[in-house]
């Protein structure tokens, strides 16, 4: 029986014309869901099995309590601060070269298709820039601070760098389509007013999309911080390099308390972004 | 004094035989424009006129070479438009001054900037950016709101303007532009009579004082036959009657609005102080 809301009414001129196609569309995605959970093995109820139930509660029972030495403290907090400057470099670094590589790929600061189609040359480039940016965030940053740690050696400058390409691939990205999806009438006009695309950029997309694009940021930083957590573990400094050294001498109270200076840092970095909206609005 | 400077403008306009279509038409679609030929002077004042969907918008975009043509030709300044390289075009269109109806002002800029965007064509990108850092040219923008009765908008932001202001500060912007010729769309649909009037005054002895070209389509064929010599009646994309305004009859206008009378014989604005504003587009980034 098909429930009440499923049936189409009986008078045809009612009838929602692009039903059968989202109908179709619901299901075939359904379908094509199935075959990631079974290549994943995913099966969450052995999680709940008791010889498994006892593994994981000896080792989160570990964590307690956090380790609160003043020592170590002091050392956290100098670790966690190498971690904000390593995030916050990093992010910069992408920044610069994000920046120039959307304002040549967004297509709103086109000024050959003001009118019409864009003309070739502008589009192969465009096309261009696409592909480095998917260069650069398609190799993990794992893999770049491995590459850099071998030629800058270790220590946090390899973190620094492997953040800057990653996210720069991820930022130009990201800032393109915030440029694309909003509201272009400001800009066109400037251009078709006879501005240049730079002037066009500051005086009309940019206080059309500001709060996307800083909010967009902040959480690449928050991610930045986590990220750095994972190249600690492959020599990049910072507090993942601590949280490795914790793990290697199964110091669980050490890691639990590295864990809650990681949740700090996110936290601070959320309050940062919701207050930058509040100001900007 | 008025003729002295409308010397230096010499920018004709001339379209011979245009066809233009709206940029979003479906194929099967007419064109906005069918086979218009015109020809304006430098330092003319002309009105556009005709009921709803009969091209002014998209006539006034073909002369601002902002819609590109499907044939004809557009001369601007003895110059064919569609044959100029991109960056000729682009330098000719810093002549050109187009204000939509709905004026291209971000909420979150202040009154100051978005004024001062005007002058963008003849600024060197440093001047611009310097602008944008501490506003230069704050008298004259001050000035020219004035004008418009918006002096204390100043420095406030966009979004907290009324509709018919913001229409307001998007036609100070004319004011402020190195443009020799204005195009402006529809410039009192948001406005009550009073203003409107006003508004109309503004720009007319800006534009009589500096020789620039003024185009304007208007729905209130009052103001277009009192305020502008020339009058041109569109319907259907094609040109119905291009006449100084004293031959414009009652039955011109008539034949020009049958099927339409409802907009001819309505003397208040179409949109009473109503906001022309597009709606805020909220999309949400989770990546």
């Amino acid at each position: 029986m098909v429930p009440a809301t499923l049936a189409q009414p009986r008078n045809p001129a009612l009838r929602d014309p692009a039903w059968t196609g989202r109908l179709f569309w619901f299901i075939a995605l359904l379908i094509l869901l199935a075959p990631a959970f079974v290549a994943t093995e995913f099966k969450p109820w052995i999680l709940l099995e008791p010889e498994n139930l006892k593994v994981s509660s000896k080792f989160l029972s570990d964590f307690f309590p956090p380790q609160t030495n003043p020592e170590f403290l002091l050392l956290i907090a100098k670790e966690a601060w190498r971690t904000i400057a390593i995030a916050t470099a990093g992010t910069f670094l992408a920044l610069v070269l994000a920046i120039p590589m959307t304002l040549i790929s967004t297509r709103v600061l086109s000024i050959s298709s003001l009118s019409g189609r864009m003309h070739l040359l502008p589009f192969a480039m465009r096309q261009v820039i696409r592909w480095i940016l998917i260069i650069l965030r398609s190799v993990p940053e794992l893999i770049w601070a491995l590459v850099f740690v071998r030629v800058v050696g270790l220590g946090p400058a390899a973190g620094v760098l492997a953040i800057g390409l990653t996210y720069s691939g991820m930022l130009g990205k990201v800032y393109t389509e915030i440029l694309e999806s909003g509201e272009h009438h400001v800009a066109t006009n400037l251009m078709r007013n006879g501005s240049s695309r730079l002037q066009a950029f500051f005086y009309g997309v940019l206080p059309q999309n500001s709060t996307e694009l800083t909010s967009y940021t902040v959480y690449r930083w928050e991610c930045a911080i986590r990220a750095s957590a994972v190249l600690g573990f492959v020599g990049a400094g910072g507090l993942g390099q601590q949280l490795d050294n914790s793990m290697r001498m199964f110091n669980g109270g050490e890691v639990a308390t590295i864990l809650i200076v990681f949740m700090l840092l996110v936290g601070l970095a959320d309050l940062l972004s919701a207050w930058l909206r509040k100001v900007m609005q | 004094m008025a003729n002295q400077l409308s010397a230096r403008n010499d920018f004709g306009i001339e379209l011979s035989d245009v066809t233009a279509y709206h940029p979003a038409a479906t194929a099967q679609a007419p064109p906005a424009i069918q086979g218009l030929s015109l020809s304006i002077g430098p330092g003319e004042h002309v009105a556009v006129i005709g009921p709803s969907g009969s091209g002014k918008t998209s006539c006034l975009l073909v002369i601002a070479a902002a819609l590109k043509v499907k044939s004809g030709k557009v001369f601007l300044n003895h110059q064919s438009v569609w044959e100029l390289a991109t960056r000729k075009l682009q330098e000719l269109r810093g002549n050109l001054f187009f204000a939509p109806q709905t004026p291209p002002l971000p909420p979150r800029q202040r009154v100051i900037t978005a004024l001062l965007a005007a002058k963008l064509p003849r600024q060197s990108f440093f001047a611009s950016l310097m602008s944008l850092i501490y506003p230069r040219d704050s008298k004259e923008a001050s000035e020219a709101l004035a004008q418009f009765d918006l002096a204390d908008k100043l420095w406030q932001r966009v979004d907290r303007l009324s509709g018919g202001e913001r229409q307001r500060v998007g036609l100070a912007r004319a004011l402020l532009s190195p443009a020799t010729i204005w195009l402006i769309d529809e410039p009192l649909s948001a406005l009550d009579p009073t203003r409107a009037r006003q508004a109309m005054d503004s720009l007319i002895t800006h534009a009589k004082d500096h020789g620039i070209t003024l185009i304007t389509s208007l729905h209130q064929v009052d103001v277009a036959t009192s305020k502008f010599p020339r009058v041109i009646g569109l319907r259907d994309g094609k040109l119905v009657f291009d006449l100084p305004s004293s031959e414009v009859s009652k039955e011109l206008l008539a034949d020009l609005y049958r099927q339409h009378e409802h907009e001819l014989y309505q003397n208040a604005p179409v949109l009473p102080d109503s906001a022309p504003e597009p709606a805020p587009v909220k999309i949400i980034h989770c990546r």
